[in-house]
């Protein structure tokens, strides 16, 4: 399997051979200074994107930037003495991630769902139910949807004044529909 | 950073290596420095790249032999390794100006320390017979060594040696090991045009004060001419060197690796390491996933694949798996660091506690080579720093006292490490004046942790825990050094989130050791898999002591709590599925679980013990913060993630409640 090793040539191994302290100091590494990187500026926007999803009859929506990963979502692993509306923990490829129950969050629902624990006690995870796996300040957190609709473009003119709740960063009518925009980190 | 660490280090060897310091410690240090002006200026770190040029410059001096390395040198180079390690962790925020000035005095003072006089006198070197061309080759360096040589009243040889093209450069390093107790190789120069093309000549110049038998005899098997380079008498002097009237002193040898050694190990980035982890427990997870294929496949009655597919599958699974084992152990060896890399930081600091202090004493340190996982290592330089600096404060006496009680005036600290098992127990003893129960004894009624009657009963262990409690202190002087009682306070919660133990042992007037059992590593642990309410749940099986049947006589209820008794000792009972919250599940009979930290025992009641499994942890994540009870999250392979039980946190949650224990207004 592995390629027949090449045995150093004379020169390479004379010039360890010949070594002596004061010669030679080790090369230094060269390091782009700090705070250098090629930063991009946005360009102004017109538009903006956003995930629109439901929470039983009503539509909402998050910026598309803050979404890193759509899952089917599934049972958890329970949290002891946990807090709604943190509903419990999934192993992301290795990140411990929490998922909350978004429509308890926002007060939309009374009673937390059981998605977590022995199977006995769990209700069964509807089809359409989503984790949104979303960006925050402190690292990912998953929202539990009861479904994801599309990504919409909004234009920003047709965003309106929030109203309804700190979590709630925008208003935007596309035909009949009313889609309410929110900050996951507010909502938590 | 990790520069001006290793800096220190080698300084630390000069420190203990006497005033005499070896040229491979030298050099070494020099080269440090070095780096660390290239690194500073890069950063544009101005008054950091003006301190470590004054380091260098005065240790270039110390190393060609033009400054004497003596005791305020040393402090002087060791306070600045110091304020170089306060630089660039300042670094990155705005330059404090207190440390500007702080930095500029000291430039200041180490070019004072390097302008100090000249050796003077005419140079020896004159005297040695070398002829021109050589002597245009020879570096600075080598000079240097040659003077020291002939200083010494040593021989310096000239061996002119022939050896084949293949192997010469192995031979050069294995004579350079022979030679180490009896002569110094100090230059090695190509020699002349050897008329056998498969070979190649060298001279070497070695300084050697032990005669030509033994040199000779050193030198075998490899043959040469070997002659003494001639040096001119001085007038003064009448006898030879040669035969030495010191005695069967040897030179100091240079047995540092080279720079070549250095560039063997690669810094890696935790995060990375962590990725990779990860990575093999996805694989993991692959291999389940194909072994279930496979077991498919072979099922009786299956008939669509043929049983071979089946055979091959798992075949191939199985050579996955051992790939993936030999992969993750290379993984979590690649996390392991000596714990020399604390050890070194901490004797830089008794060294100044003891001083600032006007304490004497030697610090040991063994057991550096020790290794233990990355984050274990420095989680572990604080606990180890107060424990060393309360030994310092309030553990050894006074130089004066210490003769008073009878005792040597210098104190003895020593620093222990040694591995056990899955384990490693690091020991910080003194030999000073040992804990006072009864002072102990008084501080934790007037705080209120005891009442007068609890505190008599209570001695060894169970006492020296109270050490530990948040804000006590005994010390009847506040130093400042040692802060205000938060020291200990500090070590048990590190120790904590280590899984850790720590073990107190003392006797008045005879000294103190205070024990440290850690685990090799947090990345891979063993646990004990239980099942409550029909959950499952991983304790780690350091914490677990013993495992005992539930009998049939009920538990004793004293207030909120149950008590049971075993070998005629009450323990106490936590129920882990009342702790949860969980809905009781109707076991028919429970199991005991009982576990420790340091002195402390609870009996945890599960459902049924479904085992061992050696696991993954992975941190519960910053945005969930942390969780009571709960240490961490494990794979158990099977898509199967458990949470593993945090004992030190449901320890304290239980003993929290305890009645003995006075309940302190929280």
């Amino acid at each position: 399997m592995d390629a027949p090793r090449r045995p150093p040539s004379l020169a390479e191994r004379l010039r360890g051979f010949l070594y002596r302290p004061d010669e030679e100091l080790p090369p230094l590494a060269v390091l782009p200074p700090p705070g250098d990187e090629a930063r991009v500026a946005p360009p102004a926007e017109e538009v903006r994107e956003v995930l629109s999803f439901g929470l039983g009859e009503a539509t909402y929506a998050l910026p598309l930037g803050l979404v890193l990963e759509i899952l089917r979502a599934r049972a958890l692993v329970e949290i002891p003495r946990a807090d709604p509306p943190l509903l419990g923990v999934l192993d992301l490829r290795g990140t411990v991630t929490p998922v909350f129950d978004l429509a308890l969050a926002l007060g939309l629902r009374e009673r937390s769902l059981l998605v977590s624990g022995p199977p006995e006690e769990r209700e069964p995870v509807p089809r359409e139910a989503r984790i949104l796996v979303t960006r925050t300040a402190t690292g990912p957190a998953g929202l539990w949807v009861d479904r994801v609709r599309d990504v919409v473009r909004l234009p920003l003119a047709a965003i309106e004044e929030p109203r309804g709740g700190p979590a709630v960063t925008g208003i935007a009518r596309r035909g009949s529909e009313t889609l309410v925009l929110i900050d996951p980190e507010r909502v938590l | 950073m990790e520069t001006a660490e290793a800096l220190g280090r080698e300084l630390a060897r000069l420190e203990g290596g006497g005033a005499d310091g070896s040229p491979g410690t030298l050099n070494a240090i020099f080269r440090h420095a070095h780096s660390l002006k290239g690194l500073a200026a890069l950063y544009g770190q101005g008054g950091m790249e003006a301190l470590a040029h004054a380091t260098e410059d005065l240790l270039d001096r110390l190393r060609l032999g033009r400054a004497r390395l003596s005791e305020p040198v040393v402090d002087a180079l060791s306070e600045t390794v110091e304020l170089l390690q306060r630089l660039a962790a300042a670094a990155e925020a705005d330059p404090d100006p207190v440390l500007r000035d702080a930095a500029g005095e000291q430039v200041a003072r180490l070019e004072q320390l390097a302008s100090g006089p000249e050796r003077v006198g005419s140079d020896p070197l004159h005297r040695l017979d070398l002829s021109p061309a050589l002597r245009r080759v020879l570096t600075e360096y080598e000079e240097h060594r040659l003077r020291e040589t002939l200083r010494r009243r040593a021989l310096v040889w000239s061996f002119a040696v022939r050896w084949r093209l293949d192997d010469f450069d192995r031979r050069l390093p294995e004579l350079v090991e022979r030679l180490a107790p009896v002569a110094e190789v100090i230059a090695t120069l190509p020699g002349h045009a050897p008329d056998d093309p498969e070979s190649i000549c060298f001279e070497l110049l070695l300084g050697s004060a032990a005669g030509e038998d033994r040199l000779r005899a050193a030198l075998a098997p490899d043959t040469g001419q070997l002659a003494v380079v001639p040096a001119r008498k001085r007038r003064t002097r009448a006898e030879l060197p040669g035969s030495l009237p010191e005695g069967p002193r040897t030179l100091p040898m240079e047995t540092e690796g080279s720079l070549h050694a250095a560039a063997r190990t690669v810094r890696v980035d935790i995060g990375r390491l962590d990725a990779l982890m990860n990575a093999v427990g996805e694989l993991r997870l692959i291999a389940a996933g194909l072994q279930r294929l496979a077991d498919g496949a072979l099922a009786p009655g299956v008939r669509q694949l043929p049983r071979a597919f089946g055979a091959d599958l798992l075949r191939e699974q199985r050579q996955m798996a051992r790939r993936l084992d030999a992969l993750q152990s290379g993984l979590l060896d690649a996390r392991m660091v000596p714990l020399s890399q604390v050890f070194e930081r901490l004797q830089r600091l008794v060294r100044r506690a003891a001083r600032d202090a006007g304490k004497e004493l030697d610090l040991l340190a063994r057991g550096g080579e020790v290794e233990l996982d990355k984050l274990i290592v420095e989680e572990l330089s604080d606990p180890l720093m107060h424990l060393l600096r309360n030994a310092v404060d309030h553990g050894i006496e006074a130089p004066s006292e210490r003769e008073r009680l009878g005792k040597p005036r210098r104190g003895r600290l020593s620093l222990a490490a040694r591995p056990e098992g899955s384990h490693v127990v690091i020991e910080v003893r003194d030999d000073g004046r040992g804990i006072d129960s009864a002072r102990v004894r008084q501080v934790a009624i007037e705080r209120g942790l005891l009442s007068a009657h609890a505190a008599h009963a209570v001695t060894g262990g169970p006492l020296y825990r109270l050490l530990f409690t948040p804000g006590f202190s005994t010390a009847r002087s506040i130093s400042a050094l040692s802060g205000r009682g938060v020291g200990l306070d500090v070590v048990h919660t590190n120790l904590a989130r280590l899984s850790g133990v720590i073990d107190v042992e003392s006797a008045l007037g005879v000294g103190t050791a205070f024990r440290l059992t850690l685990p090799l590593t947090l990345a891979m642990m063993r646990g004990l898999i239980v099942r409550v309410s029909g959950r499952t749940y991983a304790i780690p099986l350091n914490g677990v002591v013993e495992i005992l049947a539930l009998g049939s006589e009920p538990p004793r209820v004293v207030g909120d709590q149950e008590i049971i008794a075993v070998r005629g000792m009450p323990l106490l009972l936590v129920r882990l599925a009342r702790l949860f919250r969980l809905p009781p599940a109707e076991a028919p009979r429970q199991n005991v679980v009982v576990v420790g930290l340091a002195q402390e025992r609870v009996g945890l009641a599960v459902d049924e013990l479904l085992g061992q499994a050696d696991m993954v942890t992975k941190p519960l994540g910053t945005r969930l913060g942390p969780v009571p009870g709960i240490a961490a999250v494990a794979d158990l392979g099977n898509r199967r993630t458990v949470l593993v039980l945090d004992v030190a946190a449901i320890l304290g949650e239980a003993l929290k409640k305890e009645p003995p224990r006075a309940a302190r207004s929280e």
